[in-house]
This record gives C-alpha cells, structure tokens and sequence, in this order.
C-alpha cells in the first residue's frame, strides 16, 4: 500500500496548517492510502482532549474521526513532554513516539508533506 | 523528474523564497515537471501582480489554487494569472499528485 506522511508543526487554532493537514490526511484516506500523521513542535497540542472551540471546526473531533477510519498518529515524546501531554491528556488512537519514527515512516518510497516551521 | 510545491504563505513572504524559485527554474531547465499548489494566504500570490508565481508560470509550471480558500479571501478567478487553475477538490488533486506521480515534494 502507498504512504504519505504528513508532517505538522503548527498548532490547531492560530493558522490554517492544522486544518489543512487534516484536509491531506482526509482526502489521502479516502483514496486507500496509509497515511500517518506525525505532529512535532506545537502541533503536539492537536490530539488534546476535551477542545471547545467556540466558532471554528472542532479539530479534536475530525481528528478522532480520521482515526477511526484508519489514521495513523504520531506525537513526539519531547515535544509533547515539554507541553505537559502524556498519552492520557490524548484522544484514543494517538501513539507518543520519538522523532526517529519519522524516518521510520518515511522508509520504502512513502511522500512526506511538512506543514509548519 | 516532477516536483510538487505546496505553497501556503502570503505572497509577502513567499518573496523571500527564492530558492523555490530557483529550485523549479533548474527542475524545468533539465526537462522535469514542476507543479506549484496554493492553499491558505498563498492563493493571494496566483494574482496577476504577483512576480515570483508569474515567474514560474511563464517558466512553464503548472499552478493549482485552492477554489475554498479564494473565495474566503474575496479573490475573484478573473484577477488570477493566465494559466493557473482553479481547483475545487483541490486536496483531492494534490495527494493523488504527491503519491502517485511526483517525485519530491516542497512545502513553502
């Protein structure tokens, strides 16, 4: 099966990056891909539970949504440590892992798309 | 060889980029393909003002922009550059080129 990993290190909320990523992973998903999402930097606060926003798409809720249908996600264990999440703080689905996942991921031909700076 | 830039800052920063520039200009010199994805403030830089997309849609590369992100920004389709292409299942297009045809992707 092909894969595309999606690399994102911008939180949900104060760019489109976020938004955008889910859109890849969606659109990737529903074209019978594996897809993996690795969250690095502040996008670590992505699979946050409990998120309320007040007037923007729920990014917790479509994330979990994605999960179900197969999404693959991956935290950093530093990054998320440094923020305070462990895997409890976490919707369900959400795997925190070192940094050396993402060359993991990226072994046998898989495309990367990186989102943040 | 077929390059994919996914392109998603506003046309004020993307000037500082020109090593996107750069970079597709000798893709295109050596006979490859270069396809330029706007999403998000980028798709202000698909209009007709704007050198650095204008630079590499005369240099023959292909320029997608978001239909969604757009029309939140009030941008209409006849101010655009000719040649850039107006997407409206514009992530759809853009996976299936990452994975299926291009070789290396960029992300601006």
């Amino acid at each position: 099966m092909k894969r595309l990993v999606v690399y994102l290190a911008a939180p949900p909320y104060t760019s489109q990056l976020a938004e955008i990523a889910l859109d890849i992973c969606e659109k990737a998903l529903d074209k019978g891909y594996d897809v993996c999402l690795f969250l690095y930097m502040d996008g670590v606060h992505l699979p946050k539970r409990g998120q309320r926003p007040l007037c923007l798409p729920n990014a917790e809720r479509r994330l979990s949504t994605l999960i179900a249908r197969g999404l693959r996600v991956f935290s950093c264990a530093r990054c998320a440590g440094a923020r305070g999440y462990g895997s409890s703080g976490y919707v369900h689905g959400v795997e925190v892992s070192s940094i050396y996942k993402l060359p993991e991921l990226l072994k046998s031909g898989a495309k990367l798309i990186a989102l943040g700076e | 060889m077929r390059l994919l830039i996914l392109a998603t800052k506003p046309p004020s920063r993307l000037g500082e980029l020109t090593w996107v520039l750069e970079l597709a200009t000798e893709v295109k010199r050596s006979g490859g393909e270069v396809a330029l994805y706007l999403a998000s403030d980028a798709v202000l830089a698909a209009r007709r003002q704007c050198r650095t997309v204008k630079m590499l849609a005369s240099a023959g590369c292909e320029v997608y922009v978001c239909r969604k992100d757009l029309e939140a920004r009030g941008v209409k389709e006849s101010s655009l550059l000719d040649g850039v292409r107006v997407l409206e299942d514009f992530y759809l297009q853009l996976v299936e080129d990452a994975v299926e045809r291009c070789s290396h992707v960029v992300s601006v």
